[in-house]
């Protein structure tokens, strides 16, 4: 791809340091320095006058420094490309350089060989970072992710209301012995209170905690908190009221795609809060409404190890499903229930003198108390139904009444005192599990449309307050009420009595029309589902998946959304099938959004869907035929969309260009992808609202070239993609990026680079997309392999294993199989061929395979390198088929990443088969194809084996030497070096003599160690072996030592036999 | 085996009772626990089918309300209810 020569303009102001880079640069026969300057001022001047490709500028310079310079010239010259060389390497220089204009920024104290890589990467168009670089914007990066807390925008309006406690109202009863029971049970992880509805639960903990001087929370548990994730996210809420610093990490778990398990959930909110060091006091009321085990098995976790910080107040009707028996044995509970909470008799006194302005018998209190059994709910309705104290008698004395019917009786009384237009009030009002004004009036006046007037509905709840009617008040910025359970239920009851079910399908209507135009989207399709009107419900889902999408693209809130809808109607409607594609495509469930896409087509045809809809399912149609591997199809599927989507839809847009790219790249036509990129990229520059878009694009830029096998853009690329996502917090986008430098720095054989990306992806795990959580493992398996640390190698692939089994990884087979396959690599590696086995008979087969895409493990492929292993004449041959198979549909799909691994593995099985000729012209194409990209962990991971084959290319390249071929001799030599062991940075480690794995021996020899070896099998003496190699018969008897150690082995005999049988050299 | 109460025997609201429950199917005696510290036999009934017992002593009416609702929620069909002695 590159023209003719680089020109490049040096501008330093260290004439030494220049000179240096002049001759590293003019090695390379694509660049050529033609200019060189010392500092700003003269640089511009310079390049003016010479219009270099590239210009090299260091930052600390006399006169204008590099950062004013790089401006002027990228405002000046914008073709000219900048690349930053410079010791700082803070933050705020990469930040002031980059944005001043650079594309790619470089250390001088990296290697040389990293500057030559930046400047043809920034001549493809695309930007570099150091790899130290990188690890600073990596550090940093992990800063900024523990800041971003709170945000669950949009969610957190319906929140604040849950949080707060009823209030007190005026006349109330104060009971010191039971406060003094929940001051004494505060020293405990948990208090639980049990007991019926209306036996003044609430009140006595409100009553406690106005005295209580450490902070404490309140959570009004209802049905919605029947999903684990929606009560933690109340429960973290919560506590960040108090402490808004606090539980980054938790908040962070919160947002995963797929909640972790409870235990690590649980653990790290201990830990956070312990961090804290306050006391907190946490009122769960209404246990009794949610009835989501894993909730309870939350707690229950919670409550095994219990922060000593943390006090639980949980509050319900009936006994919640955690462990109380061990609770109350290890007396870690205290307990307030019934019996502790019914009105003694002179509560009743005290409670009736209170209320009643007027004296009321001793017999009559008495007999209340008895009629009622202490139940503070009862009395109160009994005190609320009567016109005069008489009535009270009267009660007293009707024998109709069943103590049973007592609360519907009361109720009714109460109605019936009311005005018309207050009892219709107070009826409607009853469906709702909060109200306020606005809403009131607009339920409640639906007949004299026009002229509506807020206020009543004001007025009505402040009568209600007056009058001590059961209304609680959701404290906090909203002016939002409910009434007390026990009362709405009763006023339900009447509701439906004396309303027919039309008249209420028009409250639940009414309601939802309220709640959508104020922006609640949630309760507006709740209360639309209510009214039977599942299509209205259903349009205002479809309105809002857009905004929800581009904000959060978990989908979190989708998801809860589409759940509310029943089964079957879904898949009778195109949009919430298509809303739930979404979900499940983030989620990488791909074979379901091909059923959804099925599904949508046997409902409704192209003629009669709307534009918007017809360009997504056209996007969806595109997506599967992608991962079917017909990159053609899909092109005109995804053109199709382009051209439907609506203007303004930036987030389907950006997924359209995605696939897009990616379908064009699979039929070859990686220049169209690119340049289409490229052309989009330079249309939204500018923008300020398409950030996401153009880091949507960046990240497909990546894709693009690794799977085109360009390693070292694809490095580039998502360098700068890293500094887009983390500058925009686009997480999810991020975690891609470090997935692609993680993959890319492997192949490329730097491993350290690639484990601090993997490792990084692992630790964040629970927050993304399975498959790439599952393809960091195996990177980092890997890479310890290689790196020689066998036991961290097994030990990341059981813990692949152990992820992939969990049921928030999906539960899925295919993982399964992934994870096995990743284990019997490891094996491989270590030449335990006998548990490869195992674990491949382990996977199940009957799982389909899916594109091999960019992931790093593919079963099949595994399969192929055991066969291999094994080596008999048949497992050869069925290596050889299947490695052919693959190769022609990786070949078709112009998979270039996997057709190296492919080929590579193909030399492997024709050297073992003995058919040397073909194994050289495989590895002839091999190296064709990998040379530019710099791929050599394919090379290496294949063993020893190919070192002969590889020595035979290097002397036949060198005898018909020609300048075309040196970059390929090039490649094999750094395939070479590292094949031997000997590679920058990385020290092969002393072998643990108790693990004796053998075929790992050929990694620790070192390449100097593998060449005296070899002419200990040729029965040298060390004399000899010195002189042949230039190095003193001493440091030979050293190299000796160290071979004899590696090997097991006490004389040079033994070592050349244990080689041969290890294989890491073979028979003369 | 359907019984949901004795005749002849009344009991309090709050007051602390013994009970028997059977339910259908099979629970481990390790949920004994989260089930108010019941405790959980399991036997085959003549027709095949697992069937648990759990008895005990519960706090009140709210206790028994808990562990039956706690069987609902792990999808064990009740047999019966029978209380077995009350104070």
């Amino acid at each position: 791809m590159r023209s003719k020569s680089t020109t490049v303009v040096l501008v330093d102001d260290h004439p030494m340091f220049r000179k240096g880079l002049r001759l590293l640069l003019e090695d390379e026969p694509d660049l050529s320095v033609i200019g060189e300057a010392g500092d700003g001022d003269a640089a511009i001047e310079l390049i003016k006058e010479l219009l270099p490709d590239i210009v090299v500028l260091d930052i600390n310079m006399p006169g204008m420094n590099g950062i004013d310079a790089a401006k002027k010239i990228s405002t000046n010259i914008p073709d000219i490309k900048i690349i930053a060389l410079s010791i700082h390497s803070e933050k705020r220089f990469v930040e002031d350089m980059l944005l001043a204009g650079a594309s790619s920024y470089i250390l001088k104290q990296s290697a040389p060989e990293d500057l030559v890589r930046g400047i043809r990467t920034v001549i493809n168009g695309d930007s570099y970072l150091s790899p130290s670089i990188t690890s600073v914007v990596l550090s940093q990066l992990c800063e900024g992710l523990s800041k971003e807390a709170g945000s669950w925008k949009g969610e957190l309006d319906i929140m604040g209301t849950k949080l707060y406690p009823p209030e007190l109202s005026s006349n109330h009863v104060y009971r010191p012995h039971l406060i003094q029971q929940l001051e004494k049970g505060s020293t405990l992880p948990l208090t639980l209170i049990i007991a019926p509805a209306g036996y003044g639960k609430s009140v006595l903990v409100k009553s406690w905690l106005q005295s209580y001087t450490s902070a404490h929370c309140w959570i009004s548990l209802d049905e919605t908190d029947n999903d684990l994730r929606r009560f933690l996210q109340y429960f973290v809420y919560a506590i960040k009221t108090l402490f808004p610093d606090s539980l980054a990490i938790s908040e962070s778990l919160l947002k995963a795609k797929v909640l972790p398990p409870v235990h690590v959930l649980a653990t790290k909110l201990i830990h956070e809060i312990d961090m804290l060091g306050e006391s907190i006091v946490v009122v769960l009321d209404d246990i009794h409404l949610v009835s989501e085990i894993s909730v309870y098995d939350f707690l229950s976790e919670f409550f095994r190890h219990p922060s000593k910080w943390l006090h639980f107040i949980i509050m319900g009707r009936q006994d919640p499903f955690l462990p109380i028996a061990s609770l109350r044995g290890s007396r870690k509970l205290a307990e307030l229930r019934l019996k502790d909470l019914r009105f003694s008799l002179e509560e009743t006194t005290q409670y009736l003198q209170m209320v009643l302005n007027e004296p009321i018998e001793e017999k009559n209190i008495s007999k209340l108390h008895q009629r009622t059994e202490g139940w503070i709910a009862g009395l109160r309705l009994a005190v609320l139904s009567r016109n005069q104290a008489e009535d009270v008698d009267l009660f007293l004395e009707d024998s109709k009444v069943d103590s049973q019917y007592i609360m519907e009786y009361l109720v009714n009384e109460i109605l019936d005192k009311q005005s018309q237009p207050f009892r219709t009030y107070l009826l409607k009002t009853s469906l709702f599990d909060r109200f306020c004004g606005p809403l009131c009036s607009y339920i409640c006046q639906m007949n004299d449309q026009g002229s509506k007037n807020e206020d009543e509905g004001w007025k009505f709840i402040s009568r209600l307050k007056n009058e001590n009617m059961f209304v609680v008040k959701l404290e906090g910025d909203n002016i939002w009420y409910r009434f007390h359970n026990l009362f709405q239920g009763l006023l339900k009851k009447q509701l439906y009595r004396n309303f027919g079910p039309q008249e209420i399908t028009n409250i639940y209507t009414r309601a939802s029309e309220w709640f959508a135009e104020n922006g609640f989207v949630e309760e507006g399709i709740e209360h639309g589902i209510l009214a039977g009107n599942l299509d209205g419900a259903a349009q205002l889902l479809a309105e809002n998946r857009y905004r929800v999408l581009e904000l959060n693209n978990t989908g979190s809130a989708l998801e809860k959304w589409i759940s509310m809808f029943p089964h079957e109607y879904i898949l009778q409607r195109p949009a919430l099938l298509l809303a739930k594609a979404w979900l499940l495509h983030d989620l990488y469930r791909l074979r379901e959004v091909e059923a959804l896409i099925n599904q949508l087509e046997s409902i409704a045809s192209d003629q009669t869907l709307q534009a918007d809809l017809m360009a997504e399912l056209n996007f969806f149609r595109g997506v599967a035929k992608y991962w079917n591997g017909d990159g053609q199809v899909a092109e005109r599927q995804l053109i199709n969309a382009r051209e439907q989507l609506p203007a303004g839809q930036s987030w389907i847009a950006s997924q359209v260009e995605l696939y897009l790219a990616l379908a064009r790249q699979m039929v070859g036509q990686n220049k169209r992808a690119v340049d289409g990129l490229h052309e989009k990229l330079l249309i939204t520059s500018g923008s300020d609202d398409s950030e996401m878009y153009r880091c949507v694009l960046t990240g497909t830029l990546g894709f693009v070239n690794f799977i085109s096998g360009n390693l070292y853009q694809t490095i580039g690329i998502s360098d700068r993609l890293l500094f887009l996502s983390t500058k925009s917090s686009l997480n999810t986008i991020r975690t891609w990026a470090h997935y692609l430098l993680g993959i890319s720095h492997l192949h490329l054989f730097e491993l350290e680079e690639a484990l601090a990306n993997f490792a990084l992806l692992v630790d964040n795990r629970s927050t993304m997309h399975p498959r790439v959580v599952v393809d960091a493992y195996v990177g980092m398996a890997l890479a310890h392999c290689f790196l020689n640390q066998q036991e961290l190698a097994l030990k990341v692939s059981e813990q692949l294993l152990e992820y992939s089994t969990q049921r928030y990884a999906g539960n899925d087979s295919h993982l399964i199989s992934v994870a096995r396959s990743c284990q019997a690599r490891v094996f491989l590696f270590q030449g335990n061929v006998s548990k490869a086995e195992k674990c491949i008979q382990l996977m199940s087969t009957d799982v389909p395979i899916p594109l091999l895409f960019t992931w790093l493990e593919i079963p099949e492929i595994t399969k192929a390198r055991l066969l291999i292993a094994i080596g008999s004449t048949s497992s050869l041959h069925e290596a050889a088929l299947i490695l052919s198979d693959f190769r022609q549909r990786t070949e078709g799909t112009h998979n270039h990443c996997h057709t190296i691994e492919l080929i590579v593995l193909q030399v492997l099985c024709s050297i073992k088969q003995g058919q040397r000729d073909q194994a050289f012209a495989y590895l002839e194409e091999a190296v064709a194809l990998s040379e530019s990209g710099g791929w050599i962990r394919p090379f290496v991971e294949a063993g020893p084996a190919l070192i002969y084959l590889l020595k035979e290319y290097q002397s036949k390249s060198k005898s018909n030497s020609k300048s075309k071929s040196s970059n390929k001799a090039r490649a094999v030599a750094a395939i070479l070096v590292n094949l031997q062991g000997e590679h920058n940075g990385i020290k092969p480690q002393q072998n643990d003599r108790n693990m004796a794995q053998p075929a790992v021996l050929a990694e620790a020899l070192t390449a100097r160690e593998f060449e005296i070896l070899e002419l200990l099998q040729r029965r040298l003496r060390n004399k000899e072996i010195g002189a042949r190699l230039y190095i003193s018969p001493e440091t030979v008897k050293s190299h000796i030592k160290k071979i004899f150690s590696k090997l097991d082995v006490t004389d040079r005999r033994d070592a050349v036999v244990k080689a041969i049988e290890l294989k890491i050299i073979s028979k003369n | 085996m359907n019984s949901f109460s004795q005749e002849n025997k009344s009991v309090s609201f709050s007051s602390d009772a013994y009970y028997k429950i059977c339910v259908l199917g099979d629970i481990d005696a390790s949920w004994s626990d989260r089930l108010g510290g019941m405790s959980i036999e399991s036997a085959l009934s003549a027709d095949k089918k697992h069937i648990t017992f759990l008895e005990g002593r519960v706090t009140d009416q709210a206790e028994l309300i808990g562990i039956v609702n706690s069987l609902y929620q792990m999808r064990l069909p009740l047999l019966s209810v029978s209380l077995v002695e009350y104070s």
